[in-house]
């Protein structure tokens, strides 16, 4: 399986790939610890993220939400510009 | 210029098209070759590529020809019509102008000539006199597809032939050209903006497509004011299954778009999505039922309404209590609460309460799920009259009677689920407001909309298939209907007309009335040109009614017959067709100078029909019961030809009639007295000859099963009280059928 | 990113043009005249979305549209078919075998440009 965290720290982790739809299952499988660290300050850097679309948005929003709803936060790093101009689209920061 | 390397290519690839028709046609005539299905399909490949590539040069008058031609070798493809030697040789002569057509491609023409134009016209029209049933399908306006663009007879072509002209326009502009210009940002209210409210459906992502491209199209379409994104529609991550979509967005929209327009972007999703469009001139109302219609708390979507701008904390706030009150009217008090309140919003559990209460009010369920429970109910009306029927033989009578009162129930159940699917007409209404001010500005006529009957319900189903119709009927009163003010004047009217909407339930079913105070029908004029085109002959005597009826036949009106000619007409047949399909129907009645009412009867839901009960042999048929004229008996003794005769004579008039014995081959002799049912299927009359005749039945439409699916003349069953199934007759299907035959075919 | 669409039609000429709109758009093209053909061609090279008539000699577009999505690389891939209205209930048939967006003949091609925009994110 196709792998798209990294970690490398305690509360920090790296995101890269082609985070589609054809991605998408497997991409929510690899943000399992993030998920499980719902209550944890995190940053990920998405410095590496080569592509994005709707469904690969939707995993890391709907991961957010999850860090939000149980006190905890997730914060984006680096953000590409293709990733930049979807959250523009949706309307989400 | 590689436009023309593409034209060249199409010239030389119809041309090779054009043999390969030729020849298939050729094959189709003598009968030494037996492949006639291949064969067709050729001929109708080759019309059919042919006019699919003419319309991206812009060919109109080609995609035209095709395009008529193509629909009715549809028809004999797919067997409804029998190809016969005359329709054979007159497909050679159309493909043989088709190559006139293509060769004056070639010269560089984009409007064929005026005597290519013509001949196109005659080979049409001896199309329509060989083969039945493309009359229905052609000659009418509606069916041909939009003109080409009017790109192309620009003047500024004057060193190239046109044809150039329209591919430089088409190409070597900037492709975003077409697109509305944006409204300047500034200057205006709030409300001068469009509200969208989506919810993608959950497959969109399977289904290929993702709702970030579509709302991205939609930006180059004017200018997104705000977004919000639904956020609450998104999953735990135990529930969340990551190729399923959950987006939904609140968005303010700027635009000179129409909605048409706008709509369009979103085309591919319709199915499966749920849309809303407000246009900016709808009243705050419009905002209190779209949040009836949406699923999340209403606290919840007036904090994004007022985030993405679509709405003023004011606005927000008046909406919030639940009233309909207009800004500024609201008190003070409640005006200030909300200003405080709505932008936090967010925070529900303080607003509980009222979110509750505003839920308890309507619940919203998917329209697949009230189907499937309709369906489930359906088959449970079957099995209970199993049990019912079983419950009788065994002679108890504690359990006939308990079962008696279970079918009641059952009934009632039915009832009930039938009702949850009921609509108000009023939203469908409230959609024409736009039209008819948009039309009437750009038409320069002062018409007022007067709206009626808003709160007549009826089924979900009947609605959908009711607002193109409708829609139809509308644009063509305020086009043709209602004259312009000085007109009205000359004529001693008041300056401005009106243009009514109303609804009402009428005995089982819905009534709506489109009426106008306008110039009227013109009987004279429609009789005249019913004669030019042969749709009665001279010596018809016919009433107004029925006179104004003939405008809803295929062929009746073309788009220059209608200014001059009564002031109604363009594509009326498929106005007519689309309401006969949802088993209505559609009256007129009209006084010259001072109005038409167009009346369309619908039946309140499409599960259910009143029907008429009648049996052949062992067999029962149900047809609809408003299309019942009147039940005679069978008196053969009185019939000149005796047993083949196909036609009876019914106090004067020559009745056609078709035996269900035969046409269904119920086996078995007839009975000794024989019935016949009158039936009307559009203008058409019919008696249909059976055995035994039951009366008037309400019956829950099943569909056929596939394998019953292509068997015509027939649209559905269902199952009667005594668990027989009785079939229900598709009289349109049958009637059309039947006159498509000879009588000597008729078995 | 450039995208690939790849367009699937029996007529040259209709290939041709459509082409013309898509590149002049900034799109890369590939092209097949039957579904048979497509299917070979997908085999080698990369599209984001597909155009296809319905009615092709070899192998129509249903029949191909059938195949395409059991390729595990075009699950999710957005297919546009051609349709004319004549064939409404050949339309049908193609919902029902999963396609979503619709293109009548004859169309011009601000409007195909139009369709794939709407289906094309970026």
């Amino acid at each position: 399986m196709q792998d798209f965290l990294n970690k490398t720290d305690e509360s920090a982790f790296e995101l890269s790939g082609e985070l589609t739809i054809y991605n998408a299952e497997a991409l929510k499988k690899s943000l399992a610890p993030v998920f499980d660290l719902a209550d944890a300050r995190l940053s990920v850097d998405c410095t590496g993220i080569k592509e994005i679309d709707g469904a690969g948005l939707q995993v890391l929003l709907v991961c957010r939400n999850h860090s939000m709803a149980n006190g905890g936060e997730l914060l984006l790093t680096n953000v590409p510009e293709v990733m930049q101009q979807l959250f523009d689209v949706v309307g989400a920061e | 210029m590689d436009m023309q390397d593409a034209l060249q290519t199409y010239v030389d690839e119809s041309r090779e098209l054009l043999e390969e028709m030729e020849n298939a046609l050729l094959a189709l005539e003598s009968s030494a070759d037996t492949n006639t299905a291949e064969n067709l399909n050729s001929v109708f490949r080759a019309a059919h590529t042919i006019k699919g590539s003419a319309g991206l040069f812009g060919l109109e008058d080609v995609v035209r020809f095709t395009h008529e031609l193509e629909t009715g070798l549809d028809d004999l493809r797919e067997g409804t019509v029998t190809l016969t030697g005359d329709i054979i040789s007159v497909l050679l002569h159309c493909n043989d102008h088709l190559r006139t057509l293509i060769d004056e491609v070639a010269d560089g023409m984009q409007h064929a000539s005026a005597a290519a134009e013509q001949r196109s016209e005659v080979l049409l029209e001896k199309l329509r006199q060989v083969h039945p049933g493309f009359q229905d399908l052609v000659g009418a306006g509606e069916h041909t597809p939009e003109p080409c663009s009017s790109a192309g007879t620009g003047s500024s072509a004057s060193t190239d032939n046109p044809l150039d002209a329209y591919l430089r326009s088409h190409f070597d502009s900037d492709t975003e050209a077409q697109l509305p210009p944006v409204t300047s940002v500034g200057q205006r209210v709030t409300r001068d903006n469009w509200h969208i409210s989506l919810r993608f459906g959950e497959d969109t992502f399977r289904d290929g497509m993702d709702p970030l491209s579509f709302v991205r199209y939609l930006s180059g379409l004017g200018q997104i004011v705000g977004v919000c994104l639904v956020e609450k529609r998104l999953p735990t991550p135990d529930n969340f299954d990551p190729e399923s979509c959950y987006f939904g967005f609140e968005l303010c929209f700027r635009t000179d778009a129409s909605r048409d327009q706008i709509e369009s972007v979103f085309e591919f999703v319709r199915e499966g999505s749920d849309i809303h469009i407000l246009a900016p001139d709808q009243p705050l109302e419009s905002f209190h039922e779209l949040l009836e219609t949406l699923q999340e708390p209403d606290d919840y979507l007036l904090d994004l309404w007022v985030r993405c701008q679509s709405l003023s904390v004011e606005q927000a706030g008046s909406l919030q209590k639940g009233a309909i009150l207009e800004v500024g009217t609201t008190p003070p008090a409640t005006d200030r609460e909300a200003s405080e309140e709505a932008p936090g919003a967010m925070a529900d559990s303080t607003k509980g309460e009222a979110v509750v209460k505003a839920e308890g009010k309507s619940i919203r369920v998917d329209a697949a799920r009230l189907d499937e429970l309709v369906n489930l109910i359906g088959e449970l009306v079957t099995s209970g009259a199993g049990v019912s029927l079983l419950a009788r033989e065994s002679g108890d009578n504690a359990i006939a009677e308990s079962m008696g009162n279970l079918t009641e129930l059952i009934e009632e159940v039915r009832d009930a689920a039938l009702q949850l699917r009921m609509v108000q007409i009023g939203n469908t209404f409230n959609r024409y407001r736009r039209v008819v001010r948009d039309l009437s500005g750009e038409l320069g006529k002062n018409i007022q909309l007067e709206i009626s009957g808003a709160e007549t319900e009826l089924d979900k189903t009947v609605v959908e298939k009711i607002g193109d119709p409708l829609m139809h009927l509308i644009r063509n009163a305020i086009d043709h209907g209602i004259e312009s003010s000085a007109e009205r004047v000359a004529k001693g009217k008041r300056e401005g007309g009106v243009l009514k909407l109303n609804a009402f339930h009428d005995s089982g079913s819905i009534v709506i009335e489109v009426s106008d105070d306008g110039r009227g029908l013109n009987s004279e004029k429609i009789r005249k040109k019913s004669l030019e085109k042969q749709l009665i002959s001279e010596d018809q005597v016919l009433s107004d009614e029925e006179l104004f009826q003939l405008i809803f036949e295929p062929g009746f009106s073309t788009a220059d017959a209608v200014t001059d000619l009564s002031g109604r007409g363009v594509g009326m047949d498929v106005v007519r067709r689309n309401v006969v399909d949802i088993g209505g129907r559609i009256n007129i009645s009209s006084v010259l100078d001072q109005g038409t009412t167009i009346r369309i009867t619908l039946p309140l839901t499409l599960a259910i029909i009143d029907g008429f009960l009648v049996s052949v042999g062992n067999d029962f048929f149900v047809m609809p019961l408003e299309s019942v004229l009147e039940c005679v008996e069978l008196n053969l003794n009185k019939s000149e030809n005796g047993r083949d005769q196909n036609y009876m004579n019914l106090r004067g008039e020559v009745l056609p009639f078709l035996r269900l014995r035969e046409v269904f081959q119920v086996p078995g002799q007839p009975e000794s007295r024989e019935n016949i049912v009158v039936v009307r299927s559009g203008a058409k009359k019919a008696g249909l000859v059976v055995d035994q005749l039951h009366g008037e039945f309400q019956t829950v439409i099943k569909p056929l099963g596939p394998i019953f699916m292509n068997l015509e003349g027939l649209s559905g069953s269902t199952i009667m009280g005594n668990g027989n199934v009785a079939l229900i007759i598709d009289l349109a299907n049958l009637i059309r059928r039947f006159a498509n035959k000879e009588p000597a075919e008729a078995s | 990113m450039t995208k690939t669409v790849m367009v699937v039609d029996d007529s040259a000429s209709l290939r041709q043009v459509v082409v013309m709109a898509l590149k002049s758009a900034g799109y890369e093209t590939i092209e097949a005249e039957n579904g048979k053909k497509a299917l070979e061609v997908l085999k080698a090279k990369r599209a984001n979305l597909i155009i296809s008539d319905v009615n092709m000699p070899v192998m129509d577009g249903l029949t191909f549209l059938k195949e395409v999505k059991k390729l595990p690389d075009y699950k999710f891939t957005p297919v546009i078919m051609l349709t004319t209205e004549s064939s409404e209930n050949r339309k049908s048939e193609g919902k029902a075998s999963g396609a979503k967006a619709w293109v009548v003949k004859p169309f011009q091609p601000q409007q195909m440009l139009d369709a794939v925009k709407k289906l094309l994110l970026m």
